[in-house]
């Protein structure tokens, strides 16, 4: 589908019409949850953090700029929900206390559920970590490591210079394999 | 020397995770993390983020919880009426955000919490009462059964659902905080109603009672420090017919 039709959607639901709305729901959210589940390894935060979007872009739909795309206005949305939910200290508290979550996507493949279990644990640690690193470190280190995003396409997005996301980002990489590190450590 | 081999090992990082270096190339930079415990951690890091691409997650997603989204959404903003963009301004919808889903979860502790609490206390008037009458029969006088006197201090606690039948936030609080430490609120059971509900009303706050509740009953304390997690105003009241009908 594209830009022009979501955006007719979007000014359909801003005019009044809830089924605007629900079409957008309807075509975006399978691709919302997608980008969520990066952050989350479970499809049932992925879908409460989808909802959470559709809820927010219904409040803001005023704000929305019909020049300017849809799809990066709601990315944008959905992307600060997803690093909010990184943020949460009961989040981390949650992933620290270790609730089970859905296997992730290529977690399906492996046959050793011993090593499926620890690659688990891993991903718990890292975004507790991830949780706990400056807001730019936390950023870069989302966009590029979580995202796999394109190291100078994130810096142009945040303003930052490439050399500074580079430092930014070996910091935030060293703190985060430091904190796994201790998690390793301590579970031995 | 070994700050050399980190920082080029650092530089080589996302093309070693992804597979795009040569083979011989890939082997040394490995067999340098197997001596390197900081480059090792990195690794693993980065092995462990790689993520699949977004169109493998796409066609992974279950589609029995996609297809929960729209009436979730839909409930969200019936809620709070925001159900279409012609209700409220933007400027006035951030400040009673959390309004509506804040009001919902209070209702919800409320009719729980309250509930347990007034069988609680009017088991307690039933044995403060037998108490008095066997005191009356042995003394030949005394307390009077059914008095205003509770046994968990001054006042009647049951009064506080007062002749408008209500009860605020701050008088729960009061009622929790006279029971002894330990005092169980909610049957497991209950926990698990009220937090289920909380899941299906209030999307943002369920995940963060369940983390503070856990599986088993609550306690009072407990109750308190959920109430103050969810930062309820101090005058919000329940109706007390609801509340009669938790009784009946």
């Amino acid at each position: 589908m594209d830009e022009a039709e979501l955006r007719g959607m979007a000014m359909a639901y801003r005019e009044g019409r809830e089924e605007g709305l629900e079409q957008l729901v309807n075509t975006l959210s399978r691709t919302l949850m997608a980008m969520a589940f990066r952050y989350t390894a479970d499809w049932e935060w992925a879908r409460d953090l989808t909802q959470e979007t559709w809820i927010r872009v219904a409040r803001n739909i005023e704000s929305y700029d019909p020049e300017r795309s849809f799809l990066s206005w709601l990315h944008g949305i959905h992307r600060n929900g997803c690093i909010d939910h990184v943020r949460r200290p009961w989040i981390r508290r949650e992933l620290a206390l270790g609730e089970d979550a859905t296997p992730a996507a290529g977690e399906d493949r492996r046959d050793d559920p011993l090593e499926a279990l620890e690659r688990k644990e891993l991903r718990r640690s890292i975004m507790k970590a991830a949780g706990e690193l400056s807001e730019a470190q936390r950023a870069v280190f989302l966009r590029v490591d979580v995202e796999d995003g394109d190291q100078r396409a994130v810096a142009r997005e945040l303003g930052m210079r490439e050399g500074t996301l580079r430092v930014t980002l070996h910091h935030a990489r060293k703190r985060v394999a430091a904190a796994l590190r201790r998690a390793e450590e301590g579970a031995s | 020397m070994k700050a050399v081999d980190c920082r080029v090992f650092e530089d080589q990082l996302d093309a070693l995770a992804r597979g795009e270096l040569r083979e011989d190339g890939a082997r040394l930079l490995r067999l340098h993390a197997a001596g390197c415990p900081e480059c090792a951690a990195l690794l693993a890091v980065k092995e462990e983020l790689r993520p699949p691409s977004l169109e493998e997650l796409e066609a992974a997603v279950p589609p029995e919880i996609l297809a929960t989204v729209w009436p979730g959404v839909k409930k969200g903003l019936d809620r709070d009426g925001t159900g279409s963009a012609t209700v409220g301004s933007p400027a006035s919808r951030p400040r009673f955000r959390l309004l509506v889903p804040l009001l919902a979860a209070a209702s919800l502790l409320l009719l729980f919490s309250t509930g347990l609490l007034v069988r609680e206390l009017e088991r307690s008037r039933s044995r403060e009462t037998a108490l008095a009458l066997e005191l009356e029969h042995r003394d030949g006088g005394g307390t009077t059964p059914g008095g205003g006197r509770s046994i968990l201090g001054a006042g009647d606690p049951l009064d506080l659902l007062g002749a408008e039948g209500e009860i605020t936030v701050a008088e729960l609080r009061a009622l929790l905080d006279r029971l002894p430490a330990g005092t169980t609120v909610l049957t497991a059971r209950q926990a698990q109603l009220l937090v289920g509900a909380l899941r299906l009303r209030v999307p943002g706050v369920w995940r963060e009672a369940r983390a503070s509740l856990g599986e088993g009953s609550i306690r009072a304390e407990e109750l308190l420090e959920l109430l103050d997690r969810i930062d309820l105003p101090e005058e919000q009241a329940l109706p007390a017919a609801r509340i009669r009908d938790l009784l009946s």
